[in-house]
């Protein structure tokens, strides 16, 4: 995962700022250029909660779907919320869907908690980041999922509790053995 | 570090404690060194969290996604990137259509396996004869050539099927395969050391009719083929 | 990024539904008594809860391409999964049936629960767990990866997996546990008749041993624990190459030069009435006055 960081994008990224305000409009009406000036410019950021809820698997995959699903639904976008807020939660929900879908759910709450004692110590490099994003992809699937929402992206346990179909205690739960176990790597 | 006050950390750092446990903590932070210290590291990692930037994949994913346009209307369904082939917990149709038939098969060798203890303590043929088994091997005595032969059948049935499982199932049944192959080993180098232990070749007996048995769930598991 | 409370009460408003909330199937059927449930799911979960009336409703989760089936048989109901183009796609099943019902569960990737039935349950996976509470007649739980746990059941236990532990409580009839890797924990055993074996796993065991019992544990590379009454009457045949036997008890007969390299150890306590062959490789057998300390973990 680490080579990620070290190339760089086929095509330069335009910041969400710079896009015209009626991209997402035409985009609506089908306007594909519009649509592809959307795509570049929220591919970081949708492609990162992606691949941190998913621990990179199926990651470029997924990201298309949401993509693609963005194409379908983005003339029920109402401008009541920021667009990259309601495409971010668009993103959360296909990611989801995948998850049910995968039927691993039920096993990743129970999974063990001494994984960092079998990892080796985190190396010194210069980007804490990186190791981060990679202790991230180590922790049990459920945990890592409820702190990516949590803690990455801000969303709340109630609202996590509606996505994944959990308690608010399992969410609080899950968080702090997250965070736990992150905190250990980090040592 | 008591268990119940690290427990409610993550919330405190949140505020998501009523009053009062929220003032039992903090008077309990005052006093443990150990807590307020993972007290501390819980806030770094909510900070590097929240510091985390985004990052766009290693190749542009717009390739995957233009076609897809046009064949998905606005509004419509999602149409899938591959047919589910690359979920975690995938499996193709003859996998399913496998698994399915294989089951069926499995519950009748799998009963016979419970029944007889999956360990002999003598040389008893291997098979039961009420066994509803697809598999045409000959049952053995473990003394006997024709268990070799039975074990060799069944590692054949599972080597020209393993492409009809799903991989990771496969992947299960050859480590516990080798697990039970290294107790046989370990029960063979003691038997050199000590041949008319009794113990010793029972505990390989038993150890062999364990592989013998998980080789046929194993082989049942491809189902369809054999 | 922090979603202010505002922009998320119109995100949560406005975000297109990511899935159907409400349930695709949702159906009662009527069940005359000793009828048999036969539920055949290939991938997802079943969860089996139980109520008060002879009627079974069956509430179903998946996608509209994937089709359920509730069809009456001679036997009783038959439940099955179908897709309208192709293999059928994972569901996930809630049923609710009555405590009387005899059931079977298969399908390749499914994680199985059933609670509160007090019949024959049979379930078996090739990856998912098992968990059954209750149960009673032939209790039949079996998986290959994953875990397979048996809760209160009230009759003949059969338990199986491959690669995951088996933990077996308050249970009373004949258990038969087995699984290659992983262990297997019994307590509140009250049973005439338990073998367990494992192959890398430890073996756990609380509980009675019945006059004229049969006890047999058998592990490779683990160790074997057994907590019991200060009173017992049983007949211990120790097996052990490379371990070790450790004991609260005062055993009559016990020689510790025989338990060593193989040799079979024979001891007695009290009457000697149940019989008890424990047999580990390179492990430790402990036999401790009360909860039995649990192994170390592998």
């Amino acid at each position: 995962m680490e080579a990620l960081a070290l190339q760089s994008p086929v095509v330069p990224v335009p910041a969400a700022s710079a896009i015209p305000l009626d991209a997402v409009a035409r985009a609506a009406k089908g306007d594909a250029r519009a649509f592809e000036e959307l795509y570049r410019a929220h591919l970081p950021r949708v492609h990162s909660l992606v691949r941190r809820m998913t621990a990179g698997r199926d990651a470029d995959e997924l990201t298309q779907d949401v993509f693609v699903r963005l194409w379908q639904k983005i003339g029920s976008f109402r401008g009541d919320s920021s667009f990259s807020t309601w495409l971010h939660r668009l993103a959360v929900n296909v990611v989801i869907e995948r998850f049910r879908t995968d039927q691993v759910r039920r096993k990743r709450l129970h999974d063990g908690e001494n994984i960092f004692e079998m990892l080796p110590a985190p190396a010194q490099t210069r980007d804490l980041g990186m190791d981060f994003e990679a202790a991230l992809e180590k922790l049990p699937d459920g945990a890592r999922e409820i702190f990516v929402l949590h803690d990455v992206e801000g969303y709340k346990h109630h609202e996590i509790a509606t996505l994944l179909e959990i308690s608010a205690g399992t969410s609080k739960a899950q968080l702090h053995r997250a965070r736990m176990m992150l905190r250990k790597h980090l040592k | 570090m008591s268990d119940t006050c690290t427990d409610r950390l993550s919330d405190y750092l949140d505020d998501e404690l009523p009053v009062a446990e929220r003032a039992e903590v903090e008077a309990h932070l005052a006093t443990c060194r150990d807590c307020s210290t993972a007290l501390d590291e819980l806030r770094a990692v909510v900070a590097l969290a929240g510091s985390l930037q985004p990052r766009p994949p290693a190749t542009d994913l717009w390739p995957g996604i233009e076609p897809r346009l046009s064949t998905s209307g606005q509004e419509g369904n999602l149409t899938p990137f591959r047919e589910r082939a690359s979920r975690r917990f995938s499996f193709t149709v003859p996998q399913i259509a496998a698994a399915g038939i294989a089951l069926m098969v499995m519950s009748g060798g799998g009963v016979w396996l419970l029944q007889n203890g999956g360990r002999a303590t003598s040389m008893p043929p291997v098979a039961a004869t009420t066994v509803p088994e697809r598999n045409a091997v000959v049952p053995a005595a473990l003394a006997d050539p024709r268990y070799d032969e039975a074990i060799a059948d069944l590692e054949e049935a599972l080597t020209a099927g393993r492409g009809d499982l799903d991989p990771a199932t496969v992947k299960v049944l050859e480590s516990n395969l080798a697990a039970i192959d290294k107790a046989i080993a370990e029960s063979r180098a003691a038997l050199e050391a000590d041949p008319a232990n009794v113990y010793l070749n029972s505990h390989l007996a038993d150890a062999r009719q364990r592989k013998l048995a998980l080789l046929r769930r194993a082989a049942s598991l491809v189902g369809g083929k054999t | 990024m922090v979603v202010t409370g505002i922009a998320l009460a119109f995100v949560l408003a406005q975000a297109p539904a990511p899935r159907q909330a409400a349930p695709q199937t949702d159906e009662t059927v009527a069940v005359q008594r000793g009828a048999r449930l036969n539920i055949n799911n290939h991938a997802g979960e079943v969860v089996v809860r139980t109520w008060d009336k002879d009627s079974v409703r069956v509430v179903a989760r998946h996608q509209p391409r994937t089709r359920v089936s509730i069809r009456p048989t001679s036997a009783g109901l038959s439940i099955g999964t179908s897709g309208s183009m192709g293999p059928a796609g994972s569901v996930d099943f809630e049923i609710t049936a009555p405590p009387w019902m005899a059931m079977r569960i298969e399908g390749a990737f499914n994680f199985v629960t059933v609670d509160g039935v007090q019949s024959e349950v049979f379930a078996n996976t090739v990856r998912g767990d098992v968990i059954i509470k209750g149960g009673s007649g032939v209790v039949t739980a079996k998986s290959v990866e994953g875990e397979v746990r048996v809760e209160g059941a009230r009759g003949k236990i059969i338990a199986s997996s491959v690669n995951d532990r088996i933990t077996i409580t308050g249970a009373t009839g004949d258990i038969t546990a087995e699984t290659v890797n992983g262990d297997i924990t019994m307590t509140g055993i009250d049973s005439r008749s338990v073998d367990a074996t494992t192959v890398n796993g430890n073996i756990a065991f609380e509980g009675k041993l019945a006059d004229r019992g049969h006890y047999a544990f058998s592990t490779h590379n683990g160790d074997i624990g057994m907590g019991l009454p200060d009173s017992n009457n049983a007949t211990f045949t120790f097996r052990t190459y490379q371990g070790s036997i450790a004991t609260d008890f005062t055993l009559a007969g016990y020689n510790r030069e025989d338990a060593q390299r193989g040799r079979r150890a024979v001891a007695t306590l009290g009457n000697g009435s149940a019989d008890v062959n424990l047999e580990t490789f390179g492990g430790t057998i402990r036999l401790r006055k009360g909860p039995v300390a649990r192994p170390r973990a592998r």
